[in-house]
């Protein structure tokens, strides 16, 4: 694009038009924490549900240990992204933001309840918080998996309260299947169809 | 009474960087020379006239040991862009109706 001499505003309105659209159809997100965060929670609640009904292990809720080496490779990957990242939109702030916010409440999730061995309104209220950044994600991305997602965490969230307490560990999974993993799959197929031509 | 078309906007490599960067929170030059096709060369001239007008902020820093130059938009640049905007609006109006 060169500096040329006589620019007519019809033109301009196209250079607008068109570098506005270039910034919004732009998938920038490969989909990768949803599949890093949503198999480790799938193999978590899964596997704790399993391990609860027979003796191979002594704690089974030491399987949800597994989301540290997790959260260790989200932050390798987070800084290694941060040095590649070429461009910062006002959504990867908002987004970001809500995230941090899931963070803290997941933090505090388990120490008003967790700490006190209350499982299953923990798993209940778990739920629930999933449903909330992924609801805003799929909002701002205009992206609707994750909008239908984060509606099916709170619709479990609310099945949850008439099952079993080990139950919730299984509606827990489906949450994160049906928020993080098929919607982080559709966003790689998007990503790497809009980069790879 | 038409308003005048701000100078500083009314080119099309400039106009096109404030279009970039009105969308993002920040984008570096080599995003921005990407989505507008320019070269190098020009690109840091057309930046750099933007920058003395106060409508972009430039950082540059190093990282892993390669410069990088970080572009943003100013609120003074969202006025000026919003203004433009609005006189291009009037011009196509005006002559739209005189077809």
């Amino acid at each position: 694009m060169e500096q040329e001499q006589d620019f007519k505003p019809e033109q301009s309105l196209m250079v607008i038009q068109s570098m506005i659209k270039t910034v919004q159809s732009r998938y920038y997100d490969n989909g990768t924490l949803y599949l890093l965060w949503g198999w480790v929670i799938l193999l978590c609640s899964v596997g704790h549900y399993i391990f609860l009904f027979n003796n191979i292990i002594a704690h089974p809720e030491r399987v949800w240990l597994l989301t540290i080496p997790a959260s260790a490779i989200h932050f390798f990957w987070m800084a290694r992204q941060s040095k590649k990242k070429k461009v910062t939109t006002y959504a990867d702030e908002i987004i970001g933001y809500a995230w941090l916010s899931f963070a803290a409440c997941m933090t505090l999730t388990y120490i008003l309840f967790g700490t006190k061995g209350e499982w299953h309104l923990m798993y209940s209220v778990i739920l629930m918080v999933y449903g909330i950044p992924t609801f805003i994600s799929g909002a701002v991305m205009r992206f609707k998996p994750l909008l239908v997602g984060g509606f099916v965490c709170w619709i479990l969230s609310a099945i949850s309260h008439w099952v079993e307490p080990a139950q919730t560990l299984l509606l827990v999974g489906l949450a994160v299947t049906c928020a993080w993993i098929i919607p982080g799959y559709i966003l790689r197929y998007q990503f790497n169809r809009q980069h790879n031509g | 009474m038409f308003k005048e078309l701000d100078p500083i906007l009314h080119a099309q490599l400039r106009l096109a960087v404030v279009s970039l960067l009105i969308g993002v929170k920040e984008a570096e030059f080599t995003f921005i020379k990407e989505k507008t096709n320019a070269t190098a060369g020009n690109l840091s001239v057309q930046i750099q006239k933007l920058k003395e007008a106060g409508y972009i902020e430039v950082t540059k820093q190093f990282v892993n040991n390669y410069p990088q130059t970080t572009c943003k938009i100013t609120q003074q640049g969202i006025v000026a862009f919003e203004k433009y905007v609005a006189a291009l609006q009037q011009y196509l109006n005006v002559s739209e109706s005189q077809k």
